[in-house]
């Protein structure tokens, strides 16, 4: 069965075997493949390494950053899954908009656990402060005022300014993303869809550094750093979120 | 055989993670990370230190250690 409808068929080499998406292989075996592609055209989908804490320890993972400037098409979309599969399995997702310098997110789902016991997302300003906050799913911070829609909008607390003035005389602004893991004997990872779009479709992976990212949006505005996934190999040059830089 | 990394802080030694992939050395550098490779059988949930040491924690352990009342249910 594809990938939420996706009708291609991919293979991901790991070294010495390869693991076909869509066959039938251990679950260990589709947990070390890459999905790519979910939505053709739409959004394209990348999983994040799955991460354990230890028996005393929680864990934390680096899975994204957002770069968004102030032209028209520059305000970048991500939709994240957030799913843990130990030990109370469970999944929830939330959508984050990074407008200019403002950040809005969007909740859907309500899972079986709550707070740091579910598997989290954690807002991070990658300034000097490195001030954080947790964004669980059933944080107080979300709000259902607004139609129904469960929102969430921290502002420009939790985002960088990393140029001013330098995308075409735009000021360039970044979300730092990470992956929490809130308690001990805890699994999970995460689906981040990128959605593509005017002027943002473009992705760097874990080939490339936080340095050399950030340098590359200072000029260019907008667009998303996966520093845990691997650059993608089975892909032609143009992705259906963009380009592979 | 099922692979591990463990990764740490280099400095501070705090934890990370620990993943069934080997992050790229632009992770590494950019989060100051070391990295500790171990392999299990598959029953292995997840690892615990042990001195300077990691030792695996079996499925079997935890429901050892849950039956005695060592963990939340």
């Amino acid at each position: 069965m594809p990938f939420f409808g996706s009708n291609f068929s991919r293979l991901y080499y790991d070294g010495t075997t390869h693991h076909n998406v869509d066959g039938n292989h251990s679950v260990t075996s589709q947990e070390m493949s890459y999905m790519g592609s979910a939505f053709p055209g739409a959004w394209a989908s990348f999983r994040t390494p799955k991460i354990s804490s230890s028996s005393s320890q929680t864990a934390t993972s680096h899975i994204l950053d957002i770069y968004s400037s102030g032209h028209w098409g520059a305000q970048p979309v991500v939709v994240i899954d957030v799913h843990q599969t130990y030990y109370r399995p469970t999944w929830w997702r939330l959508m984050i908009l990074l407008d200019y310098n403002y950040t809005k997110m969007f909740r859907i789902g309500s899972p079986i656990v709550t707070g740091s016991n579910n598997a989290y997302i954690e807002l991070q300003n990658s300034g000097s402060g490195s001030t954080t906050v947790a964004v669980t799913n059933n944080s107080s911070s979300w709000s259902s005022s607004n139609n129904g829609v469960v929102a969430w909008t921290p502002g420009n607390t939790y985002t960088e300014q990393i140029g001013s003035g330098t995308h075409s005389g735009q000021s360039v602004f970044r979300q730092r993303i990470n992956f929490i893991l809130g308690g001990v004997y805890y699994q999970g990872f995460t689906i981040v869809h990128l959605m593509a779009m005017g002027g943002s479709n473009r992705a760097h992976f874990a080939n490339t550094s936080l340095g050399t990212a950030q340098a590359y949006y200072q000029t260019q505005g907008a667009g998303f750093h996966l520093p845990s996934v691997s650059k993608p190999t089975y892909y032609p040059n143009t992705i259906s979120a963009g380009v592979i830089l | 055989m099922t692979k591990w990394y463990i990764y740490e802080n280099k400095t501070t030694e705090a934890f990370e993670n620990i993943s069934a992939s080997l992050y790229d050395d632009a992770y590494l550098d950019d989060h100051n990370l070391k990295v500790t490779e171990k392999e299990s059988e598959e029953d292995v949930i997840t690892w615990e230190k042990s001195g300077s040491d990691w030792i695996p924690v079996t499925q079997a352990m935890i429901y050892d250690r849950m039956n005695k009342g060592e963990l939340p249910e």
